[in-house]
């Protein structure tokens, strides 16, 4: 044998950089947790219904079946039975996903608004890094407004009249100032706005001729597809958008069929979101006996009779099993495609949707459960068992366990925690907020905002800064015994009561002292 | 034929009269509903994404009036003098007003809850044509009426060097923001 001799040790000392530049790949390879092929890390693919109640989903306990598709998914995933949105409407409910911050610390609150300057850094895009394709698709133009502040980070962006059948979205022909042409047209100078007295386009030649257009195109979509939409064509009640779901998922399983790992990709679907519009399949397929729990009457609601919510509750259910029907074909995709085997599935809502106390929606100030209770099932690569979590989690846990799980850092800034079962235990001292501060500037503090905190089974609700009785309002439930919220305990359960309260008019001071005013 | 086309327009003086008019419609309806919506934007843009929402609103409101002018410019062009050039000042203003009073009519009643084609407003529009394109003829023909809209336009001038500019610099900020 050859004397190992000085030559031999430098060149073996020239593979100490190769080493050190290849490590990473090593460790990743070795540690990853729960990787895809070969080392890679797994794919993310998040599918997000907007205004999905998981209080409506037979995989959570409705008694209607409503989501057997989404049960089939179920079977294959962690369930978390007991997740709060951040927010009760798509812009904070979204921006609180995305960035695993709270409403009063991002300050997307208000209807169309936007996410402050300073944090747009800190989003899931930028977070999952350039290793990853990063995908984005908004059916809702609220959420396109928030992606189009994240315009940087995203690799692929899917504008939010794709795949759709008649739609007069015109800030995607503005690629490179899409954000600002956005907000110009399609919010303002070609929007034809139905909260006006008297909807008009404050663009009076071009936004006026684009109307009419668009609206020639709809009437054409509209003939085509009478027969199969009894209440019309399923569509945007903000926005000149409408679409058959069939198209949208079909845009969608050719999207997932070319992933090319590893690609993170954001769905975020607009129905079952008003106006409920199933198609002819799933229209009055709920005319049943079932009668859900009536409910006091809310002094801040609109006082909506309650026959007449059982049957927006009926459309809206009907809307869920058509969206779940097409769901399913997306599954089926996925499966084809092996995409179970290396990727993270996750299923969620950005806000619920409620029919009771004289109310029905989700933009109000009633932060009761089906408002902020949204579904999340997360499948792990491979995962083949339903693993049920019954802790309460909060929309902002998801962006830190997506990191974890994929062997990322999880950033300090973050306000969530690791979901449990996926990374994370239950901490029955951890509080998490849901809120509603629409009517606040979001360059303020919160002077009138609607925040409920949940902490182990309790939810306390406060009502701030309202006109007439009720302002300045708890109320508190216990939601182990309680989930309908008929029994305020605010005034028997004292003890708990103003720990509760003590702790969030704490975390409120703290939201606010970054604000002047 | 450069010579022949300047002989067939108006003065330039009188163009940017009719142009004043002109902005002053589409500029104005557009500025009510922006003051309509900046109280919301208040909440939630800082003043850097205001004045780009104003820069694309004033880009398109210029490109909007010019080519309400053009149009103007090209009835100047291909009618008979004597019908429309020789009264351009009076003509062209009370065009402008009457079809653009139309517009912000049409505008505020084709929107409907469930987004239908105005069929019944579309088919009107050749007949509300007509009678605009009569009625503009005939009130620059009525000498207190002609009088009236000359003194608009005159006045309207102010206008034209208020906005033409306003919109120049708005449009060029769109183009540098939508090529860089």
């Amino acid at each position: 044998m050859r004397p190992f001799s000085r030559r031999d040790f430098l060149k073996l000392s020239t593979l100490i950089p190769v080493g050190a530049i290849l490590s990473p790949l090593l460790k990743n390879l070795v540690s990853s947790k729960v990787g895809g092929q070969a080392g890679s890390p797994a794919n993310i693919i998040v599918v997000l219904f907007d205004a999905m109640s998981a209080r409506n989903l037979s995989v959570y306990g409705y008694p209607r079946n409503t989501a057997p598709n989404l049960m089939r998914f179920a079977d294959r995933s962690n369930v978390y039975h007991s997740h709060n949105s951040a927010g009760n409407f798509t812009v904070p409910g979204t921006t609180s996903l995305l960035t695993g911050l709270y409403p009063w610390t991002h300050r997307a609150i208000n209807e169309a608004g936007l996410m402050t300057r300073e944090f747009i850094g800190r989003n899931i895009f930028r977070s999952m890094g350039g290793q990853y394709k990063r995908l984005a698709y908004a059916q809702n133009l609220y959420a396109g407004f928030i992606l189009s502040q994240f315009d940087r980070d995203i690799d692929v962006y899917f504008p939010p009249d794709s795949f759709n059948t008649a739609s007069g979205i015109v800030g995607n022909r503005f690629p490179n100032d899409f954000p600002s042409a956005y907000r110009s047209f399609d919010d303002f100078l070609f929007k034809f706005d139905k909260e006006s007295s008297k909807p008009a386009s404050a663009s009076l030649i071009f936004g006026t001729i684009e109307r009419l257009l668009f609206l020639r195109r709809l009437a054409d979509a509209k003939n085509t597809n009478s027969q199969e939409f009894p209440l019309g064509l399923p569509g945007d009640d903000n926005y000149p958008i409408y679409y058959r779901l069939e198209d949208v998922f079909d845009g969608l399983i050719s999207d997932i069929r070319n992933i090319k790992t590893p690609t993170f990709a954001y769905f975020h679907l607009f129905p079952p979101h008003e106006p409920y519009r199933p198609s002819k399949e799933f229209f009055v397929k709920f005319f049943d006996t079932y009668m859900p729990p009536v409910k006091p009457e809310h002094p801040m609601s609109h006082g909506i009779s309650q026959p007449a919510l059982n049957s927006h509750r009926r459309r809206y259910d009907e809307y869920i099993a058509y969206a779940d029907s097409q769901f399913g074909r997306l599954l089926d995709a996925i499966e084809q495609a092996g995409l179970f085997e290396n990727s993270i599935v996750v299923v969620t809502g950005d806000h619920g949707e409620f029919f009771e106390r004289g109310e029905q929606g989700h933009a109000t100030p009633l932060l009761y459960d089906p408002v902020i209770h949204v579904p999340l099932m997360i499948s792990t690569p491979g995962q083949n068992k339903r693993n049920d979590i019954h802790d309460p989690t909060n929309s902002v846990d998801v962006l830190p366990t997506l990191l974890h799980l994929t062997n990322q850092p999880v950033p300090d800034w973050r306000e969530g925690a690791l979901l449990p079962g996926l990374g994370g235990t239950f901490d029955p001292q951890r509080s998490m907020f849901s809120m509603d501060a629409k009517l606040n500037p979001a360059f303020a503090p919160f002077r009138s905002a609607t925040i409920a905190m949940r902490k182990g089974a309790y939810k306390l609700i406060y009502y701030l800064g309202y006109t007439g009785d009720y302002n300045d309002t708890y109320e508190l439930y216990n939601l182990e015994t309680d989930i309908e919220e008929m029994d305020n305990l605010y005034a028997k359960e004292t003890t708990i009561a103003s720990q509760m309260k003590a702790e969030l008019l704490e975390a409120l001071h703290t939201a606010n002292s970054h604000f002047k005013g | 034929m450069f010579m022949t086309l300047k002989n067939r327009l108006p003065a330039l003086s009188q163009i940017l009269s009719i142009f004043g008019v002109i902005a002053l419609l589409l500029y104005g309806w557009t500025l009510l509903w922006f003051f309509w919506k900046l109280p919301s934007w208040e909440y939630f843009m800082n003043l850097g994404e205001i004045a780009t929402q104003v820069a694309y609103m004033m880009a398109t409101n210029l490109l909007e009036s010019l080519t309400v002018l053009f149009l103007m410019l090209f009835l100047c062009a291909v009618l008979p003098a004597k019908w429309f050039k020789d009264f351009f000042l009076s003509s062209g203003a009370s065009l402008a007003i009457l079809s653009l009073g139309y517009m912000m009519y049409f505008s505020s009643h084709i929107a409907s809850n469930d987004d239908n084609y105005p069929t019944n407003m579309v088919r009107l529009v050749p007949l509300a044509g007509l009678l605009i394109l009569l009625l503009a003829y005939f009130t620059a023909r009525v000498g207190f009426m002609r009088r009236l809209l000359e003194g608009l336009a005159d006045r309207a001038m102010i206008f034209s060097y208020i906005f033409l500019p306003a919109g120049l610099v708005s449009l060029l900020v769109v183009i540098v923001r939508n090529i860089l």
